[in-house]
């Protein structure tokens, strides 16, 4: 036996050894190769979310799933840079002038299988989504058509009742064609979460890897798509280390990453900015941050002049300037942000005012104690109300709201709870007043089509999640039943501009303001990325838009050579 | 200066003391010493230290020194609260168990088993999460299960006394129950009590904090567990060392007040232990 | 965040006086549960675990605003719309029959391995588990090694030499390194060596689709493993350092090492191959015990890290509010522990030979 030095000797020297080897790989491996050489074609990491379920068409959840799943399934038309949309699916697409009818010839494509697309596939899939229901979640419910009819197998035709503005978006660009020989033989869409055949498609990419306990999808080229083989090769969905994307990015993790939602200061954007390695594009209002109050539970809440003493003792300007450090703008209280093209500047705005505020609540006979503390209600009840916000609004924005409020006597209970919560006490109207993020998981945000005013104004919504709770005005709802019929664009200006300053007259809700979106990547891995005006889908305003990866390229379907 | 007899010689003491004894003179008297106030969002954020804001201002514009004073207030309210519940709770059962016996002794011991064989954590995450966030809510809970080991020693003790004899013959001559609890008991048990629930409230420290970096504390409160979490999810927090002036000193004052506990935990212990002052 | 207090099963009285610790781990090297039969420790065990059922099936039932049943109300924002997965959750929480048959229709499901099904993927509970668990065990058990060659030798010096500097300068080395809150080091650590030094792999337990296989594959866990294995290590070694240093000097007043050192044996042979072997049985079984005491470490750990196991997958699924994927992360959590001190506990007595049979 050796002698216990030179064992002790030996040992110490394996561990070192051991430990040499583990470090230097260590050092070497936190990245991977940040840049493309020219004649490659490109492999792209961008982030993924946490649990966001299988990539079929029924078991994706919210707009991030959308466009994972828009990789392995192709709708009729689809957008590019422009905001056009284009044939897709589809190698021509028709309009009658009345908007009724609307005709499509689909390209001679074939499923995964092998099997030809045909005509009754999408009559088939828009039957499907018509008669299933989903959770909420799942971003485009199609409006209702008159009928559907196919002629041969490749030409299909849309009849609508009325001429609706959102159906060509709506569905013909968002609804993704799923094959009927699949499934007609699933009743349940739900239950397929992990059927292999739940993703036949004839998406541009197929699903190589996905690795659920590490939110971690794979999707490969697929050679052989309609519009020629894919630009970038490979498309890995990486999560962010520490929540964080950009840092990130920064440490090699990733290629492309956003800003985070509820906004990000000059500090941490600046250095993206500045790097010539770093590629940024922004786009404004994807975000906003309205303010609800329940008008069911009456007094002060469904008083006027409360609801606008309340906005004007917010200084709206000050949160944008040093929260946001001015990436982002003030709320329009018409809803639809000054980047939306149908935005109407004209609506009556709410300045930072506290005068203007106090003399609103002095007014509406809301006291003030002689000590000069909280106020009290006519009927000598303390002015006094709960407000929640979700767990995602930044605490300094929760801060500054009560504090405002507190300033001019109203008198404010916040609680932060989460957003699962937060939508329960929505929708039951059990709550009294409430700031959220909008959109909410549909996606569609205040830049998107007009639409968007019927979930939050009109008194029937289509779902109540983004609706202004108890409010019911007969002159809006006829608006927004009569814009979403009307296909002459300046009419449709006029009408949504008349939605917008009734409704800031009557406030509702308060949107206090909007955040820029932001987007950083590589740009010598890949550097196309932009964001779609109007959004893609349903009204997505991200830049995964598919034709990007596709082409390789802003605008058109031709795919770019490596 | 004199120091008296019953800390001399004992520097852990001294020092645990001490520390425990600022931190409840600066929650005392927060409102003197903080010279803003906990949250004042409208002045400008990230600053650095100045005159004004000796560790600069937080991320709505408030007064990191001043939130660190007032973080103090929520750390003692904790404290106590959760020592106090701990206390009455583990004598209750305690005190039931050793003098009764029997079958009420089986029983709460039993139920002292189970208890201490849970992690606790994880039935706070999964209480806190379905009760919603709040300050009372991680008192009842940290309350609520830490009392399992006081009481195992509060009838610890009663049991070895009775086995003395001085419970017996105190009956004997005819003490209440009452009685005998005052004059044997409690000076038997009070000092090791003590040391016991000095590890409760630093326990009770770190645990609240501990929910509150895990984003299940009240995000209302000043609480140094909040502020911990607001700081190190912000995505600025390296840059300019803005994690010098305001995640370290939040950092330090939570591991101290932690520290300064089980520094007198540790101090009286060995005092009361037989066994171990032979090993020394 | 280390608690200070080892749990232990209760003594149904103590032999002596010294059973009376607030801080056995001080002065005993392990708890006095000799006394108790295996049938008792077994039929604690069951109720332990029958109570962490109980709890896990009444907690979500009895909490304010319902969230269950504004999940399958008609109408309500979290009202799940697909039938497939309301059903799932209907037929999981059995809202509409009496709490009786609700709480045997849950427990026949658990009998089953039915923990309900994810509302958010739709994917089984118990199939989202099944991977992470192994993780969980594999930074546990690499934990628990790392504390060990720390606190094991550290102990055994510092029990040697007790009352000296050098025990007093290692003693309060780790009383302060087990006060420092886990998650602020184990932040501070991510946000320095990782994030900005880039030292350290970006978490996750292995680098995502780099398709290693083989010796390649191992090497790659064993680099994410390294700096959450030293983290978790250093929170556990304070408990191995106090147990095996108080062992150590139990072992002390021993008349062998009297006897040993009056032959003349070297102080280190005697320090190493006599004393601490001996003390180190008691060690051993009470390392087991820390194991509920290090999930909370763990659940820390693996949020910071990312690191995909049971604990974080419970802190993820809460921040959703994915209700079956909660209890279910929860159960499985809770129960290993129980079932882990039992086993611990029935080893020990095998273990040592004044209850072995």
């Amino acid at each position: 036996m050796t002698t216990p030095i030179a064992r002790r000797t030996l040992l110490k020297g394996m561990g070192g050894a051991a430990g040499a080897v583990l470090l230097s790989s260590c050092a070497g491996g936190t990245g991977r190769e940040t840049t493309t050489p020219p004649g490659v074609r490109p492999t792209v990491r961008v982030v993924s979310w946490t649990l966001l379920g299988f990539p079929s068409p029924f078991t994706y959840t919210a707009g991030p799933g959308y466009w994972r799943m828009s990789l392995l399934f192709d709708t009729l038309l689809w957008p590019d840079s422009t905001g056009k949309q284009m044939p897709w699916l589809a190698s021509s697409y028709k309009a009658s002038d009345d908007g009724l009818v609307h005709t499509l010839d689909l390209r001679d494509v074939t499923w995964d299988d092998g099997r030809p697309v045909t005509a009754r596939d999408v009559a088939f899939t828009y039957e499907y989504y018509t008669t299933k229901t989903f959770t909420p979640l799942l971003v485009g419910v199609p409006p209702k058509i008159a009928s559907l009819r196919t002629t041969g197998d490749k030409t299909i035709e849309f009849r609508l009742e009325r001429p609706n503005a959102t159906f060509v978006q709506k569905v013909l660009g968002t609804m993704p064609i799923v094959p009927e020989h699949v499934w007609s033989t699933i009743k349940d869409p739900m239950s397929a979460a992990s059927d292999p055949r739940a993703l036949i498609g004839t998406g541009p990419y197929k699903l190589v890897a996905r690795d659920e306990a590490q939110d971690n999808e794979s999707y490969e080229a697929r050679d052989g798509y309609f519009l020629g083989t894919p630009f970038v090769k490979r498309i890995e969905m990486l999560p962010p280390a520490n929540d964080d994307p950009l840092a990130t990015m920064k440490a090699g993790g990733l290629d492309a990453a956003a800003g985070p939602p509820d906004g990000a200061t000059n500090a941490v954007l600046g250095p993206f900015r500045d790097d010539p390695e770093y590629g940024t594009i922004t786009t404004d209002a994807s975000f906003s941050f309205p303010l609800y109050f329940n008008l069911n539970k009456g007094g002060a809440l469904a008083d006027l002049r409360f609801r606008r003493a309340c906005l004007h003792a917010i200084d709206r300007e000050d949160i944008v300037r040093r929260l946001l450090t001015g990436n982002g703008q003030v709320g329009s209280a018409g809803w639809l942000a000054p980047a939306n093209p149908f935005h109407e500047p004209k609506v009556r705005e709410y300045p930072f005012d506290r005068t203007e505020a106090e003399r609103l609540l002095d007014e509406g006979g809301y006291r003030r104690s002689s000590s000069g503390g909280p106020r009290t209600k006519p009927d000598g009840s303390p002015l006094r109300y709960v407000l929640h916000i979700s767990d995602s609004i930044p605490l300094p924005l929760a801060e500054i709201v009560n504090a405002s409020l507190k300033a001019v006597g109203i008198d404010v209970d916040l609680q932060r709870i989460d957003l699962v919560r937060l939508f329960g006490l929505k929708l039951s109207a059990n709550y009294d007043m409430l700031i959220t993020l909008y959109p909410g998981p549909a996606g569609a945000g205040p830049t998107g089509d007009p639409e968007i005013l019927r979930s939050v104004y009109h008194s029937k919504p289509p779902t109540p999640l983004s609706s202004a709770t108890g409010y019911n005005n007969p002159e809006v709802d006829r608006l927004i039943d009569a814009q979403v019929a009307t296909l002459d664009l300046e009419e449709r200006k006029r009408q949504v501009s008349q939605i917008q300053k009734l409704v800031a007259e009557d406030l509702p809700v308060a949107t206090l303001y909007y955040t820029n979106a932001f987007y950083a990547f590589r740009k010598k891995v890949f550097n196309p990325w932009y964001f779609t005006p109007g959004g893609f889908g349903p009204g997505i305003v991200e830049p995964y838009n598919k034709q990007v990866y596709i082409t390789g390229q802003k605008t058109g379907t031709q795919v770019r050579k490596a | 200066m004199k120091v008296p007899a019953w800390l001399r010689g004992r520097p852990v003491l001294a020092v645990g003391l001490s520390i425990i004894g600022s931190f409840c003179f600066v929650a005392l008297f927060a409102p003197w010493l903080a010279p803003h106030p906990a949250t004042d969002p409208f002045g400008e954020n990230y600053q650095r230290p100045s005159a004004t804001h000796l560790l600069g201002t937080n991320d709505a514009g408030s007064d990191n020194f001043s939130r660190l004073i007032w973080g103090s207030r929520t750390t003692l309210i904790v404290v106590v609260c959760a020592t106090t519940m701990v206390l009455v709770i583990g004598l209750a059962v305690g005190l039931t168990a050793g003098l009764r016996g029997g079958f009420a002794d089986r029983a709460a011991m039993r139920v002292v088993d189970v208890f201490l064989g849970l992690p606790i954590l994880p039935l706070l995450i999964f209480i806190a999460a379905l009760a919603g966030p709040s300050l009372t809510v991680s008192i009842l809970m940290i309350g609520l299960f830490t009392w399992p080991q006081t009481a195992r020693i509060v009838r610890s003790q009663t049991l070895t006394l009775r086995q003395r004899g001085f419970i017996t013959s105190a009956r004997g001559f005819g003490a209440g129950p009452l009685y005998v609890i005052r004059r044997h008991l409690v000076p038997s048990l009070g000092p090791i009590i003590a040391a016991n629930l000095v590890f409760v409230a630093g326990l009770s420290v770190a645990i609240e904090a501990g929910l509150a970096f895990l984003g299940l504390g009240d995000p209302v409160a000043v609480s140094w567990g909040s502020d911990l979490n607001r700081a190190l999810t912000n995505p600025q927090i390296l840059i300019d060392l803005l994690w010098l002036r305001w995640l370290v000193p939040t950092g330090l004052a939570l591991t101290l007040a932690v520290v300064g506990f089980t520094l007198v935990g540790v101090a009286l212990e060995p005092q009361f232990n037989p066994r171990s002052n032979r090993a020394r | 965040m280390s608690q200070t207090q080892i749990p232990a099963p209760a003594s149904e009285a103590p032999e002596t006086a010294e059973a009376v610790g607030t801080t056995e781990f001080l002065t005993e090297a392990a708890p006095s549960r000799r006394r108790r039969p295996p049938w008792v420790s077994l039929a604690s065990y069951v109720v332990t675990v029958f109570a962490l059922i109980t709890f896990n099936f009444a907690i979500p039932r009895l909490m304010p605003g319902s969230p269950i049943d504004a999940m399958l109300a008609q109408g309500s924002d979290t009202y799940v719309q697909d039938d497939q997965a309301r059903g799932a959750l209907a037929e999981y929480y059995n809202l509409d029959q009496s709490i009786p048959e609700q709480y045997l229709h849950y427990l026949g499901g658990l009998v089953r391995g039915d923990l309900g099904t994810s509302i958010d993927t739709n994917i089984p509970v118990t199939e989202e588990l099944g991977g992470r668990v192994g993780w969980s065990f594999l930074l546990m058990v690499t934990g628990m090694l790392v504390s060990i060659a720390i606190g094991l030798p550290a102990g055994i010096h510092s029990g040697w030499h007790r009352s000296k500097r050098a025990d007093r300068n290692l003693l309060g080395l780790f009383l302060t390194l087990q006060n420092l809150p886990i998650y602020l080091v184990g932040a501070a650590a991510f946000t320095i060596l990782v994030s900005k030094l880039g030292l350290f792999p970006l978490g996750n337990a292995t680098t995502l689709n780099a398709g290693y296989t083989g010796f390649a594959y191992l090497l790659d866990v064993g680099r994410h493993l390294i700096l959450p294995g030293i983290l978790l290590g250093l929170d556990f070694a304070t408990y191995e350092f106090l147990v095996m240093r108080s062992s150590m000097v139990s072992e002390l007043g021993s008349d062998y090492l009297l006897a040993g050192r009056a032959k003349g044996l070297k102080q280190r042979r005697l320090k190493y191959r006599y004393a601490a072997r001996n003390a180190l049985l008691p060690v051993v079984t009470v390392i087991g015990l820390q194991f509920s005491v290090a999930i909370t470490s763990i659940i820390f750990i693996e949020r910071i890290f990312s690191y995909p196991g049971v604990g974080g997958y419970m802190l993820l699924a809460i921040g959703q509010r994915d209700y079956p994927a909660m209890q279910g992360a929860f159960l499985v959590l809770t129960v290993t522990v129980v079932t882990v001190n039992l086993l611990v506990d029935l080893v020990y007595r095998r273990l040592d030979p004044r209850t072995a049979a």
